[in-house]
């Protein structure tokens, strides 16, 4: 049957895109944001501070206490949470790249609407065109505009670019 | 990874066609697995006569024995036949007499080539990669046919032959266009 292992083939590497796609997100990359840290409590209390809230907002503790050593300051900045990339805008790789995958997601999501045996049906059928396409022009190579060779080839190219919507031929 | 990626590719799958069947209607999401659908080894045991007879075609084909390629296709058409002729039956039946013509016109025989395509065309009355088959061979059929009266000599003949050939080319290609156009949806609006 032809297409059925290059069809199997082209679902698994479809469904590894897919698996990224809806993956990435839990990584961390675009998908729903961690819990925010919460509000230091306003106890007053300088040990209820924890380390984190200080770390990630630099927040004096007030005038009595000390300002840090430079090098602790460096130390501390260096491990602040990135801005949001709502702030800063996507650079022009990652447009490019989440158009690429949303590309591929929508051709994967074509692909799994169609079972094997019908991209295996769409394959034959065309296959068919092909052959009665090259016959008729061999029969009446006419390739004026309204002549039976050009009708057959533009049916032919319709055709073609529709079967490659659902699968590959 | 591969086996990764494969029971990942399973399980995606599975999944998906399974819950996409049951997030519009009320059907059980895989009947086919639920129900445990039998399998008629009737009709198993005529696809795999099939696959081998096609198979035995092939060899003699190569070896320009058509006389013997046709025997043996023809010996599957006369059966046993599994029970109701279900439709891949059917399939079967009209892509073997569709071969069998391309085999006779092959041989010269162009009137047996055309009983066994309007006989396919009987048992394949939908649009299907059959039907639009068994135009191709028509097509072919016709065009040899021309060849072959051109030779004789009989341009008129010849060109009406040819013309059924380009008509029957025309109309397979009008089933195909069809059958493609049902199995991939065009555009979302």
């Amino acid at each position: 049957m032809p297409g059925g292992r290059s069809g199997s083939v082209r679902s698994t590497v479809a469904l590894a895109a897919l698996a990224f796609l809806f993956g990435a997100p839990a990584c961390g990359g675009s998908g729903a944001p961690a819990q925010a840290p919460s509000a230091p409590a306003e106890t007053g209390e300088p040990g209820t501070t924890t380390p984190e809230t200080q770390q990630g907002y630099g927040q004096p503790s007030g005038g009595a206490a000390p300002s840090p050593a430079p090098a602790a300051t460096e130390s501390m900045d260096q491990r602040f949470a990135e801005p949001p990339a709502e702030a800063v805008g996507p650079s022009e790789g990652a447009a490019t790249s989440l158009e690429r995958a949303l590309g591929e997601l929508d051709r994967a999501e074509r692909e799994l609407g169609l079972a094997g045996s019908d991209c295996s049906v769409v394959c034959k059928a065309l296959g068919s065109m092909q052959r009665a396409t090259e016959r008729i022009c061999s029969l009446a190579p006419d390739t004026s505009a309204d002549g039976r060779c050009r009708r057959a080839r533009d049916r032919l190219g319709a055709a073609e670019g529709r079967a490659q919507r659902g699968c590959k031929c | 990874m591969r086996l990764f990626r494969f029971a990942l590719a399973l399980v995606a799958l599975g999944t998906l066609s399974c819950s996409r069947a049951s997030s519009h209607d009320e059907r059980p999401a895989c009947p086919e697995l639920d129900a445990g659908r039998p399998v008629d080894p009737a009709l198993l045991a005529f696809l795999s006569r099939a696959r081998s007879a096609h198979h035995v075609a092939d060899g003699l084909e190569e070896q320009k024995q058509l006389d013997r390629a046709v025997a043996v296709l023809e010996e599957l058409l006369k059966g046993p036949l599994p029970g109701g002729q279900p439709t891949e039956v059917r399939e079967v039946l009209s892509d073997t007499r569709a071969r069998i013509a391309d085999l006779e016109s092959q041989r010269g025989r162009f009137e047996e080539a055309e009983r066994h395509l309007q006989q396919g065309l009987d048992l394949a009355r939908e649009t299907t990669y059959f039907r639009g088959h068994l135009y191709e061979v028509r097509g072919l059929v016709e065009e040899r046919r021309s060849k072959e009266l051109s030779a004789k000599g009989d341009k008129g003949a010849a060109e009406t032959a040819k013309q059924r050939a380009l008509g029957a080319f025309e109309e397979s290609m009008k089933i195909q266009e069809q059958v493609i156009k049902n199995t991939v949806p065009g555009d979302k609006p």
